[in-house]
């Protein structure tokens, strides 16, 4: 009960992650900023900053094979 | 409207649908459910393959039936098709339901739904979503129209992936990815007002398979796009001409990302750029305030000090800001040469958020254009690459 109240807060949470239930205090900086929608997800939940650096991942490494 | 199912799927369904004692035939409206619940973690990437997928029992009726939404999911559950988390809270959260293992293990394709009915039901919500992105500009529903010629050649895309792709689950979305590129979806964020759809939430590795109206596609790009909309940002506040002549300089002639290697005396290689590019961004740009800096935040600091406290000072607010600002520039940068190259040609156009992408033969328009908006708009000429979709 009390992880949907938070999950209620911000529709883009919780997220699953490597099969964990994230929130917004899980995830790192770079992809938050970046976390503007859940259809900005991509397969690997990474998102997209820009052509040349590529997608970041909720724990802040980035996904170079995406 | 797609269906994505399977032989198993398919062959239960017809048996339930046949003895479901409802006159009409539901036979595609089992199968739309359940396409939904399989194919609903593509939609929306919070969900994986395992999880029980919500589904709201208000937007099943609207969207299949109103009077028998309720017993087509009873009569899945019955059937040993799904199973449901039986957890519900009015409000908050929806009952959630799965295929059983039985029916989600054998290969999934996609069916073509010949209930005209329910097709064309389905097909009228669906535009009014995409209304929505219509509304937001003249580029946004400019873009969203080319997307509906893009193809993405199937079976060479299949080959790749069974040829490249080792990871199971990896195998598995890359192949919905594929199957699902039919179904046109379209969405802004309100965040920073990015535009995704199937062409910028695909795997890079797919787009080669892409072609509009069967030509191929290039990809014009800014070159340090980042780091560029933080200058073209940083124009809005009071700061040093001449820092802020410097940062310019930096990022358009000699690179953001190499003048940091230079004064952090790393020598960058092909193996290492991108690394180094990912490592300064995040150690610099985007992290939250931390009392202590890091090497990047010192070097930044030392060479840009007043751009470095207001970044640190717009972060001290809402450190997310900085970042959304910058998604807001770019994409008002991009709808807007959009617009202007589609009312003097009406040339195909995608945008993969800080890039636009078109037919080869054109890609010399959109960076004429993207070129001559950057001059007018900040009096800046950023470099822009062209590149292929390999």
């Amino acid at each position: 009960m009390a992880k949907l109240r938070r999950s209620n807060k911000d529709p883009r949470f919780p997220l699953k992650y490597k099969g964990k239930d994230l929130y917004k205090e899980d995830c790192s900086a770079v992809f938050l900023t970046y976390y503007g929608s859940v259809q900005s997800l991509g397969y690997d939940k990474s998102v997209y900053v820009s052509s040349e650096l590529g997608r970041v991942l909720p724990d802040g490494s980035w996904s170079n094979n995406y | 409207m797609i269906i994505y199912s399977n032989n198993t799927i398919l062959e239960k369904v017809k048996q339930i649908s046949k003895n479901d004692n409802f006159e009409k035939d539901f036979f595609y409206h089992y199968l739309y459910i359940l396409s939904h619940i399989r194919t609903y973690p593509f939609y929306d990437k919070r969900f994986e393959a395992e999880d029980f997928i919500p589904v709201h029992m208000k937007v099943l009726k609207k969207m299949i039936s109103y009077n028998y939404a309720h017993k087509f999911i009873y009569n899945l559950l019955e059937a040993g098709v799904i199973k449901s988390d039986n957890f519900y809270i009015a409000g908050l959260k929806a009952k959630g339901y799965k295929l059983t293992a039985e029916y989600k293990t054998e290969k999934f394709f996609v069916v073509e739904c010949k209930d005209l009915l329910l097709k064309n039901k389905i097909e009228k919500v669906k535009k009014l979503q995409k209304n929505i992105v219509f509304e937001e500009s003249f580029g946004y529903g400019y873009v969203t129209n080319c997307m509906e010629d893009l193809v993405i050649e199937y079976d060479s895309a299949v080959k790749f992936i069974k040829k490249y792709i080792k990871e199971d689950e990896k195998e598995e979305s890359y192949q919905m990815m594929t199957a699902l590129f039919r179904d046109k979806f379209a969405t802004v964020d309100d965040k920073g007002k990015r535009l995704h759809n199937n062409l910028t939430n695909i795997a890079a590795t797919l787009r080669q398979f892409i072609t509009y109206k069967k030509q191929p596609l290039v990809q014009v790009d800014i070159k340090n796009s980042q780091p560029l909309f933080l200058y073209l940002l940083m124009k809005k506040y009071y700061i040093d001409e001449k820092e802020m002549e410097k940062y310019k300089n930096v990022v358009i002639n000699l690179g953001f990302y190499e003048f940091f290697a230079e004064k952090l005396n790393y020598k960058l290689t092909k193996e290492n750029r991108k690394e180094f590019k990912q490592k300064i961004f995040s150690g610099v740009l985007f992290d939250r305030n931390r009392k202590k800096y890091s090497r990047y935040e010192v070097v930044f600091k030392e060479e840009f000090p007043a751009i470095f406290h207001l970044i640190r000072e717009m972060k001290t607010v809402e450190y997310e800001q900085v970042a959304i600002n910058l998604q807001k520039t770019e994409s008002k940068f991009v709808f807007y040469c959009v617009e202007k190259i589609a009312k003097e040609k009406k040339i195909p156009m995608l945008t993969i958020h800080d890039s636009i992408c078109t037919t080869e033969g054109n890609e010399e328009s959109v960076k004429k254009e993207m070129a001559k908006q950057f001059n007018i708009l900040y009096n800046t000429f950023p470099k822009l690459n062209v590149e292929k979709f390999v």
